[in-house]
């Protein structure tokens, strides 16, 4: 009975991960259905103006930043895989360093955004809302990183499980994948 | 099992059969083509009139590369994952 009762503790325990990962995905299918309501909200409202002041320099870079935080992210989560926890450690610090700067960016954006078109209009209403509710999500997945680089330091985590550097990971890429969307709809769609 | 399979070191194969390098210069190319559609992305918007289809289907190419090499979206499907 014993062993019957440790089959199944086991064959739960290994068909766990597929379950996270299904949960995780269904998530994020729910974020994506808020995202998109956000983005089709400037068709709908703005039609495709756009305003000829934007700081295209700035919000290119900070796309970039995004970016290279994504890729630095996968890196992370390839070391773990391969048991490269040094490796691991490092790129997420670094991922966590180029959120943090794409925020300061954020900053950056509302502060021209106050000026050139305030909340009032409508583009600037849109532009606060998109790029505010798409932070939260940046700032979020900091702190999921901050809480898994810790983890990691600790010893956490191998090539036999890394789950929860996994789930953060893909969040942290889904939140790029919503901004490869956001940005051309704010800034290069016309 | 013995721990030397659980423990992956040097440039050893994964699970799924992918070494190291193998995963990480999948990472490295994802992130050129990236990079590239995103300048492209730029200068179609900055120099062309109307862009708004060339951008949509730029998008649409960006976000598939992050679902399918950063997010692995196909493992989805397999038993395994």
């Amino acid at each position: 009975m014993v062993t019957v009762e440790a089959a199944h503790a086991r064959a739960e325990n290994s068909f766990q991960p597929k379950a996270n990962r299904i949960g995780l995905w269904l998530f994020m299918l729910s974020e994506t259905f808020l995202f998109t309501a956000l983005v089709s909200a400037r068709y709908v409202l703005d039609r495709f103006e756009r305003p000829a002041d934007l700081n295209q320099g700035l919000a290119l870079a900070v796309t970039c930043v995004l970016l290279a935080s994504s890729i630095s992210a996968y890196l992370a989560e390839t070391a773990i895989r391969f048991d490269r926890r040094k490796t691991a450690e490092r790129f997420l610090w670094l991922t966590i360093g180029l959120g943090l700067l794409f925020m300061v960016g954020v900053v950056m954006e509302w502060n021209e955004m106050l000026g050139n078109f305030p909340p009032s209009t409508k583009y600037g209403s849109l532009f606060v809302t998109l790029i505010g509710f798409h932070a939260f999500h940046v700032l979020t997945g900091v702190i999921g990183l901050g809480i898994v680089v810790r983890l990691v330091r600790r010893g956490h985590y191998g090539s036999h499980d890394y789950w929860g550097l996994e789930g953060v990971v893909k969040y942290w890429h889904f939140v790029d994948l919503a901004w490869v969307l956001i940005y051309p709809t704010l800034y290069l769609v016309k | 099992m013995a721990l030397e399979d659980l423990t992956l070191v040097g440039n050893q194969p994964d699970r799924h059969g992918t070494t190291f390098d193998q995963a990480m210069r999948a990472g490295l190319v994802a992130v050129v083509a990236l990079a590239v559609i995103t300048v492209v992305e730029y200068v179609i918007a900055t120099k062309v009139g109307q862009p708004i289809i060339p951008i949509i289907v730029l998008a649409i190419a960006k976000g598939w590369i992050i679902l399918n090499t950063f997010m692995h979206i196909q493992a989805l499907r397999s038993e395994e994952h």
